[in-house]
């Protein structure tokens, strides 16, 4: 069965480590993945900022890329969103690319419900206790849901102690172009997040959005505080012990 | 009022740095948020109710020609009648003339949000006449002379010590001097001062939540009783509201009333609604010997067939300013017109233009959260987007950003070209943070280093990293 | 103004002509009265509007006959040391009621000094613990918000179990709408002063329900 993973650009830039440990979990469920070499960006910062022309020809672009395959695999709840909720959306007056979008909207993914739902019994080498925090994206809680299928496969695993976040559904500000647009806004609503993330005295913190973990990483650091944090295909994948986002490697 | 929305920007950074505000917004939010939770978790119809009302304000739009002339039909036949007002200075002129030919000199006025989109005490006031608003967080902001900053609780931004200082300063005429220390010894203080003016009044001025089209009827959902007063003791009462709060039935008003408080403020039902039916019967002991109904269209009838029809469920519950990370940071008045949060990032464009207020639909992380609490399943974010298309399609935002982001589409319709710029631009953030792990500073990016660490990238990007990795599975295999 | 009248219609109609047909003419959808959603609960309707009325700072009680009236109100009055003075809506019942001397009635409209008022209920809704009542001859609006208290009587049997329960009677006496309906729960708050609850901001700081058993004879 062809798989493919659509690494998303952030990944790619600022967290190869986290597309690493997905494709190592994915394998160890038995799939072959690909990674398709031409695939940049799902297109949301021109979708985000109005500009749908530019929005549909990234997706095109992306639609063709990932044609061949039977699921593709997101690692982002918000490249997720984008891809199975909003491409279809981006066609509605071009009925061949509607198609074309739906269809591959269907085969799309978000990376911890393939886990959970698809590929079933998986364990994961994680050796030693640990105590952890989790932030759901907005995306995974309104647009791919995927906030049960998180906690499900974190309680899966007995070394793994889950401290829920208090507010855990209000936004820790990245918003993409947002956070630069509006970064006393974006800054508060940081530090919120991440008051809640220190009350929990959790050891690290992970979620399935990178957009999210850049902001949180950032501003933890900035604080200098010593919670680490990971992409949760790294915690799931027992890669905890190497440098989380933001630390030294 | 005249818009601020333009220096949004500024307005956010100072309510940033008001602390007293910020006391204020952190224990509204949890207010209205857990009681809202509780209010939800009590009722497991509330989905089937959101897809009841949905379709009940979908039918009612669809034919809202129909249901507006039979509203006006009963109301006429009730004895009262109704006004029509195309834009805000036609129902400030309305309702002008309206009080003038009562002969009224005092007016009292229940709260009405449409009341505040047309600048009505702005007018009256002009008009030489005494308005007084009754409902107490009017009240209290009309003494400030501030908008209000929340749709249903207008004075959410003041602190109790504000407001005692506030009416030392305004109550003095009254005779009414000692220092005000308690909540209870304001709310009495409000309800003495304002007890004389309801008496006082020639008309009262009240909004509606609803209006019937099978009775004529207009709903107001109140908890001090302060608009039953203005609309029962005055000679005159005219009822200021917009085109789109009509709703065919009884039956349907009490769906939706029961999605409305609860969204609000958490009541199952609140203290008072009321539904007013003209003016005062021949045998009526009491109530206003005449009744108005005054309609405002100012651009609704215009998003009826378009992309903005949906705005035209809204009942002004407020969840989605409650439910807002933005709302909830920075208040209402930063927006700088009459309807903040969400649902006054799409209105207030739409009303004021979208160049005035081109900072609103672009001033939300689009997270979603009050679509998901919006009992009329109004899809916020992408109105706000739809704001966004047009904002970009007029270049209205700002070359820069534009440039900014033209650039970036070209490399990622490019795949060659982005690998090309990704690997150095990661190689560059590498070696930049490559003894602490992140990156503190960095030029052209103040606005994400203020307050964060870049995260550094390690080393080199996926793409490239999974090639190599390839490549050598493939040469030990060869081997 | 009757310019604006044609100008909001016509845009309205351009906009609807272009929406889909219209599938069921109004005048069929205003007849039928479909009722909504309706929460379900399963208690019985009295106990239900008791507890609902409780949990909104009412208070309530409930007498056998009319004639027990006067005392349960005295009682009350002295319960909270309220001046025995009442004034009262003019209903057929109440005015039939024989007052014990202690307490001062009048039957007419609330002023703005009158502290204690007596009202009669058109109706009780169960799912959420309120009053209805229809302004008229028998029943000044002024009674249910002037005053610092107000005690309503409500006939058990005219306890309902939903609002649309109040629609239904109101067409059934087949005459026009009253000028005002009410729909009291609880008494006057506010919570306009950082989000504290305040029970009588302008309307009645006590509301007490009586609740009368038997239904007085015709
Ligand atoms: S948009 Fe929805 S949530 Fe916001 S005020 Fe209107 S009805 Fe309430």
């Amino acid at each position: 069965m062809r798989i493919a993973l659509f690494a998303t650009c952030l990944i790619d830039t600022f967290r190869p480590s986290a597309g690493f440990a997905v494709i190592k979990l994915l394998e160890q469920a038995g799939y072959q993945v690909d990674v398709p070499e031409l695939q940049t960006c799902c297109g949301q910062p021109a979708y985000n900022n109005g500009d749908l022309k530019s929005a549909r020809k990234i997706a095109q672009q992306t639609i063709e890329t990932f044609k061949q395959y039977e699921y593709v695999i997101i690692p982002s709840g918000s490249c997720a969103g984008m891809l199975i909720h909003h491409y279809p959306n981006l066609f509605e007056d071009n009925p061949e690319w509607k198609n074309k979008a739906t269809d591959l909207s269907r085969r799309c993914y978000e990376f911890t419900i393939f886990l959970h739902d698809v590929c079933k019994k998986i364990s994961f080498p994680i050796k030693n206790k640990i105590s952890i925090t989790c932030h759901d994206s907005c995306s995974s809680l309104r647009e791919t849901g995927s906030k049960q299928q998180t906690r499900n496969l974190i309680n899966s695993n007995k070394n793994l102690n889950l401290i829920e976040l208090n507010d855990s559904d209000t936004c820790c500000g990245f918003g993409g172009t947002f956070c630069v647009k509006y970064p006393e806004i974006s800054e508060q609503m940081v530090n919120d997040k991440v008051a809640n993330i220190m009350a929990t005295g959790a050891e690290i913190l992970v979620s399935a959005d990178l957009g999210c973990l850049l902001n949180i990483a950032g501003r933890l650091k900035r604080l200098k505080s010593p919670i680490k944090v990971f992409h949760i295909a790294e915690l799931l994948a027992g890669e905890t012990d190497k440098a989380g986002m933001g630390n030294e490697i | 009022m005249k818009s601020k929305s333009r220096n949004f920007k500024k307005n956010a950074v100072a309510a940033l740095a008001n602390s007293t505000l910020q006391k204020a917004l952190q224990n509204a939010k949890d207010g209205f948020i857990n009681k809202r939770k509780i209010a939800l978790d009590a009722l497991p119809e509330f989905e089937q109710l959101r897809s009841n009302a949905y379709k009940i304000k979908e039918h009612t739009l669809k034919n809202i020609e129909a249901y507006l002339k039979q509203f006006e039909q009963q109301v006429k036949n009730s004895g009262g009648e109704v006004h029509w007002a195309s834009n805000t200075k036609e129902a400030q002129n309305i309702i002008v003339k309206l009080c003038q030919d009562a002969g009224a000199r005092s007016i009292t006025k229940g709260k009405s949000m449409v009341g505040e989109e047309v600048a009505l005490n702005e007018a009256l006031e002009k008009a030489g006449f005494e308005t007084i608003e009754t409902d107490l967080g009017e009240y209290i902001i009309q003494l400030a002379e501030e908008p209000p900053s929340h749709i249903i609780a207008p004075a959410v931004h003041k602190s109790q010590q504000q407001i005692a200082d506030l009416f030392k300063e305004h109550h003095k005429k009254y005779n009414f001097k000692s220092k005000l220390e308690t909540i209870p010894e304001i709310v009495d203080e409000a309800r003495k001062v304002l007890r004389d003016k309801f008496i006082q009044a020639d008309v009262g001025i009240t909004g509606a939540n609803f209006l019937i089209a099978e009775t004529g009827s207009t709903v107001i959902v109140t908890n001090e009783g302060n608009g039953d007063l203005t609309a029962s003791l005055p000679k005159t009462h005219i009822v200021i509201s917009s085109i789109e709060k009509v709703v065919p039935t009884l039956e349907d008003t009490s769906v939706l009333l029961r999605l409305l408080a609860r969204s609000a403020t958490g009541q199952e039902i609140t203290s008072y609604t009321t539904f007013f039916n003209g003016p005062k019967r021949n045998t009526d002991l009491d109530g206003p010997e005449s009744f108005h109904v005054v309609l405002l269209d100012n651009k609704r009838s215009e998003m009826l067939n378009g992309e903005f029809h949906d705005m035209l469920r809204c009942i002004h519950c407020g969840a989605c300013l409650n439910h807002c990370p933005v709302y909830n940071t920075i208040g209402g008045h930063a927006y700088g017109w009459v309807y903040p949060g969400p649902m006054g990032s799409v209105l207030t464009p739409l009303m004021q233009g979208l160049k005035e207020s081109q900072h609103l639909p672009f001033a939300s992380t689009l997270c979603g959260r009050c679509e998901e609490v919006c009992p009329m399943s109004i899809p916020l974010p992408q109105l706000l987007r739809q704001h966004r298309i047009q904002a970009h399609k007029e270049k209205i935002n700002s070359t820069r950003s534009r440039l900014a982001l033209k650039l970036w589409a070209l490399f990622a319709l490019h795949p060659l070209l982005y690998r090309l710029a990704t690997n150095i631009f990661v190689k560059l953030l590498s070696w930049l943070g490559k003894t602490t792990g992140s990156i503190s500073q960095l030029p052209f990016s103040h606005a994400w280093t203020r307050s964060r660490d870049l995260p550094s990238p390690q080393g080199q990007s996926f793409i490239s990293a999974w090639k190599k990795q390839q490549k050598n599975k493939r040469m030990s295999k060869h081997d | 103004m009757t310019n604006s009248r044609r100008e909001i219609f016509s845009r309205l109609q351009q906009a609807s002509s272009k929406t889909e047909q219209k599938t069921v003419t109004i005048k069929e959808y205003l007849s039928a009265h479909k009722r909504g959603v309706l929460p379900v609960y399963s208690e019985n309707i009295v106990k239900r509007f008791i507890s609902k009325v409780e949990s909104v700072a009412a208070t309530i009680e409930s007498i056998k006959n009319i004639t027990d009236l006067s005392t349960a109100i005295y009682k009350y009055m002295s319960c909270y040391n309220i001046e025995p003075k009442l004034v009262a809506a003019p209903s057929e019942l109440l005015k039939q009621v024989k007052w014990q001397k202690e307490i001062t009635v009048e039957y007419r409209a609330a002023d703005a000094k009158d502290i204690t008022t007596l009202t009669m209920a058109y109706a009780g809704i169960a799912e959420t613990g309120s009053l209805v009542l229809c302004s008229g001859k028998e029943s000044p609006t002024t009674l249910n918000f002037m005053p610092d208290n107000n005690i309503c009587v409500i006939q058990k049997n005219k306890i309902y179990p939903y609002m649309e329960d109040t629609w239904d009677l109101l067409r059934k006496a087949g005459e026009t709408m009253p000028r005002s309906i009410n729909f009291i729960t609880g008494p006057s708050r506010t919570a306009d002063i950082e989000q504290t609850i305040q029970l009588g901001a302008h309307g009645p700081r006590r509301l007490h329900i009586i609740i009368l058993e038997s239904s007085p004879p015709r």
